[in-house]
């Protein structure tokens, strides 16, 4: 990731957004990929008929990084209502599939948008850690 | 350390300290601490944290600012309030709480939850609000100091 010329904070929170519910295993990847290109397929048009000057693709335009941060929220939210507990998921190109099982721990689905939400927060910190436990920062508190 | 000295480790040291002045970040957790945390610790390292969102171009600004009414403070409580101008999630944050979904893309909050729980402490969201159309304000309780 550089750090110096991409927008850090939207491509990061953006990867999040993906890798935790793979992480979470609630529910098959292909069915969650397909579910956020149709909401966001139906959302566009008429998030750009009020930004005609939008950057699509680009996360570095706050315009576009708020409409994709806003479709990802909302799949993630419908994702986690109906959020199971052991399911087939299609991985790689040609066909083949993958029995999931949910961890016990997270088998609330009204648990999941807390759970989300912290290792959201955690996965964050966890990239700065290299730095924090870096000497020169230890020695100044 | 040595892992910080090889090649990689060497470019991504030197962009990030070329992007961020030095000692910009705050402990890790409270092992490296040798006291517990004090309230005017955490708001500094918060601010610290939110420093990040800002100068990733996140927000314009980003400031946290301790708002703790006078008879909380001997029950260790920390009322924080947070201020992001002109935000990148300025819509969906409001998109998403109009629409009452249970996932919201506060980012800050989540960062200054995820910190304040490495130092045992429980952080609220307990209030929100958007002023002048350009400006989200956070506000965090914060428990156990």
């Amino acid at each position: 990731m550089n750090l110096t010329s991409q927008p850090f904070i939207q491509s990061f929170t953006s990867t999040i957004s993906f890798l935790l519910p793979d992480e979470l295993d609630y529910t098959p990847m292909d069915e969650f990929q397909k579910d956020f290109f149709t909401f966001r397929q139906n959302e566009w048009e008429d998030y750009k008929s009020y930004h005609p000057n939008i950057m699509q693709g680009d996360l570095a335009d706050p315009l576009y990084f708020d409409f994709i941060s806003f479709c990802q929220s909302v799949v993630l939210a419908f994702s986690m209502r109906n959020g199971l507990q052991d399911f087939i998921e299609k991985v790689g190109a040609d066909g083949e599939t993958l029995v999931v099982r949910r961890n016990e721990i997270y088998k609330d689905n009204k648990q999941l948008p807390t759970v989300h939400a912290q290792m959201t927060g955690a996965f964050f910190l966890s990239f700065f850690d290299g730095f924090f436990s870096f000497p020169s920062y230890q020695r100044t508190h | 350390m040595d892992c910080c000295y090889s090649n990689t480790g060497d470019r991504i040291l030197e962009n990030f300290f070329e992007k961020y002045p030095s000692s910009i970040l705050p402990p890790a957790n409270a092992a490296a601490m040798t006291k517990p945390i004090t309230r005017e610790q955490l708001i500094k390292y918060y601010q610290l944290l939110l420093d990040i969102f800002s100068i990733n171009a996140y927000c314009l600004t980003a400031t946290v600012t301790d708002v703790t009414p006078a008879e909380d403070i001997p029950n260790g409580i920390l009322i924080a309030k947070i201020d992001l101008r002109a935000p990148a999630n300025l819509w969906s944050e409001k998109a998403l709480r109009g629409r009452k979904e249970a996932i919201v893309n506060d980012f800050d909050v989540k960062v200054l939850e995820a910190y304040g729980r490495r130092f045992g402490l429980t952080t609220t969201l307990i209030n929100w609000s958007v002023t002048q159309q350009i400006e989200v304000v956070h506000c965090l309780k914060v428990s156990g100091l």
